[in-house]
């Protein structure tokens, strides 16, 4: 658990703020934070995350252009990506998860959702490596 | 019955004229009003947008303080619980050590045991005090719940964000509106207004989703995980 470096990307202070805290009341202490894609293209670059949680709907690059950037990147292709966005419509599902989302989570989040995607991320990415 | 058509035909075509100027006459002015309705709300719009600029603004700095608040709480429930916890172990490692300690008073013989009888006695009732491991209880049930609670709150200010994008949305339509209003006023002008056009637009950069919402119903969680599992085959 300790050893994941979360890199938390959102336009949103507040959420940033929200699942950071999240984050580390369950446990996870390593996280840094992008303002919109091109800041966590950046903070890949810099501080070698190995779990991105995104949002959708962000200025420069949103995070459907950030998560197809990092799927086609071999250095980072392999890191899980969670979105977690406020587009809960049938067809933005699908969207993400074509440009290889690991997993969707619909605004507004909880504590308990939030962790039971995360585990089933990593139960699935850690059981392939 | 012919001559008298003939003969009234300048006539009526004279009164429709007339009714035509006088019809002009009326619009002229109807049209100024229109158009000064058109100027005066293309000039409120901005204020409107950087209103709700200012809203939107105020509420994320409000929302960043009541976190930081509970962040603050939550550090200090966590020292709380970790204190608790040191105090735990303590007061079980005290009492293994009175344990020890009437064991072997108890071994001594009667005579050297007696003077301990009373002590003896008090630990006991000490060590077997319900209230003491109940309060224990109470107390880490307490800041548990308490932390729970504070990260209650901190989940629902997810809703300023949620706000703040069908704000965006509102100053979306209404910078459409000043558009298509500023258009009308432009063509009213002969073009002559076309540098009053533009305008600040406070939500320039802001990308925003129309449908935001802030539900706690599951349905639009399950209907996404639905879908999560089409795409991975039941492996997530």
């Amino acid at each position: 658990m300790a050893d994941h470096k979360f890199l938390v990307v959102d336009d949103s202070l507040t959420m940033r703020r929200i699942v950071v805290n999240a984050l580390k009341t369950l446990g996870y202490e390593q996280v840094v934070e992008a303002q919109d894609g091109k800041d966590a293209v950046a903070k890949l670059m810099t501080e070698s995350p190995t779990f991105v949680i995104t949002d959708w709907n962000m200025p420069e690059m949103n995070g459907l252009d950030l998560t197809k950037w990092i799927r086609a990147n071999g250095q980072f292709e392999s890191i899980p990506i969670l979105m977690i966005t406020t587009r809960g419509n049938k067809d933005d599902v699908i969207e993400a998860m074509k440009a290889r989302v690991n997993n969707y989570i619909v605004k507004p989040f909880t504590p308990q959702g939030l962790k039971e995607k995360i585990d089933q991320i990593l139960k699935t990415t850690e059981a392939k490596a | 019955m012919a001559d008298s058509a003939v003969n009234n035909k300048p006539a009526s075509g004279e009164r429709v004229a007339r009714d035509l100027v006088q019809l002009i006459r009326e619009i002229v002015p109807l049209l100024e009003n229109v158009r000064h309705s058109i100027e005066e709300s293309t000039s409120h719009i901005p204020k409107a947008s950087k209103q709700l600029s200012n809203v939107t603004q105020a509420t994320e700095s409000a929302t960043v303080e009541i976190l930081n608040v509970l962040e603050s709480m939550t550090n200090r429930i966590t020292q709380a619980e970790e204190k608790l916890a040191v105090v735990k172990r303590s007061v079980e490692k005290t009492n293994n050590a009175v344990r020890k300690l009437q064991a072997a008073v108890a071994a001594l013989p009667e005579a050297q045991r007696k003077p301990f009888e009373e002590a003896v006695a008090d630990v006991n009732a000490q060590l077997g005090d319900p209230g003491r491991d109940e309060g224990f209880r109470l107390a880490e049930e307490f800041l548990a719940k308490t932390k729970e609670e504070s990260m209650s709150i901190a989940i629902s200010l997810q809703v300023q964000d949620i706000t703040s994008q069908q704000i965006a949305g509102v100053a979306h339509i209404i910078e459409g509106v000043r558009e298509q209003l500023a258009s009308a006023l432009f063509r009213f002008e002969n073009g002559t207004a076309a540098a009053d056009i533009e305008e600040p637009n406070h939500f320039k950069d802001k990308v925003f989703d129309t449908n935001a919402q802030y539900s706690k119903s599951p349905e639009r969680q399950s209907d996404a995980d639905e879908i999560v599992r089409q795409f991975t085959n039941g492996k997530q």
